[in-house]
């Protein structure tokens, strides 16, 4: 973290919603691609809105600024979880595509893929594969042990390989 | 699932990390203006200083209640039961803490005040 981010995460702590309002753009479309990967496009901005309001609330009470943005993560994805829970699963036909996509179909195959997935897993999939992040930070972010983002990530990989044989076939 | 284009998991791994890469819909700088931040609640607090509250207010009630309509402990007893054994011709009646007042039980004809 750097001293513009720790300064703005104190500010924001103090009330200050400019500075939240700065946070939130710094980290927006980052906390967007979690969300797409584990809610599908349809739903993701809705849920990280209503992540960042949750930060919002409880920022006076996060304890250390440099944990902000593992802190914002875990609490993104969890609007995640609770927005599959409240809304069911997303029928493939409603998932829109941005309209600067270049291969509409690629994108569809992918997320039909992915939506195979329990919500954990593609989450972990998606910070393994789309971060690069290591077991201990994507577990730090998820609020899972080290131990758990292996086993989901080992399952993830066992679906997806499954679902590519029996596409084959 | 049916014809899909890859090939195998690290294909599939590929075009993940190209989707999942791309922007969000919303621009950054616009969904920051479009948050509406409500005034914060007030965080609640946590359960073990409720409950460290109640107990202290508890306390102190108790206190007040068993000092003022508690059993009286007379200092009286507490002379009475650092006394010395008293003769079996004699009562001893408290008229305060501080005054004893004595019954000495004797045949008559005896000496008076004498309590053996």
């Amino acid at each position: 973290m750097d001293d513009l981010e720790r300064s703005l995460v104190m500010a924001a702590a103090d009330g200050d919603r400019s500075a939240f309002g700065r946070l939130a753009e710094r980290h927006w479309a980052r906390l967007t691609r979690l969300a797409r990967s584990v809610t599908g496009p349809a739903d993701c901005e809705d849920a990280v809105q209503e992540g960042l309001l949750a930060a919002w609330q409880g920022l006076s009470g996060l304890a250390d600024p440099d944990r902000f943005g593992a802190w914002v993560t875990r609490i993104v994805f969890r609007r995640c979880l609770r927005r599959l829970r409240q809304v069911g699963a997303v029928p493939l036909e409603l998932v829109a595509e941005p309209a600067t996509d270049t291969d509409p179909d690629s994108s569809l195959l992918v997320w039909q893929l992915l939506a195979m997935l329990a919500p954990r897993q593609r989450a972990v999939m998606h910070l393994t594969v789309v971060e690069g992040m290591s077991d201990s930070e994507i577990a730090q972010r998820l609020g899972l042990r080290a131990a758990s983002v292996r086993a989901h990530r080992r399952r993830a990989r066992e679906c997806i390989e499954a679902a590519l044989r029996g596409g084959r076939r | 699932m049916t014809n899909h284009p890859f090939r195998d998991l690290h294909d599939f791994e590929s075009a993940l990390r190209d989707w999942g890469e791309r922007p969000p819909q919303t621009p950054p700088g616009v969904a920051a203006r479009r948050l509406v931040l409500p005034a914060r609640v007030p965080s609640r607090l946590p359960l073990w200083q409720l409950a460290a509250a109640a107990v202290l207010v508890w306390g102190v009630f108790l206190g007040a209640w068993y000092g003022a309509f508690g059993p009286a402990v007379g200092p009286a007893v507490t002379v009475s039961t650092v006394m010395e054994p008293l003769p079996d011709n004699v009562m001893v009646f408290w008229v305060d803490a501080q005054t004893p007042v004595y019954f000495v039980l004797s045949p008559l004809g005896s000496p008076k005040g004498d309590p053996s």
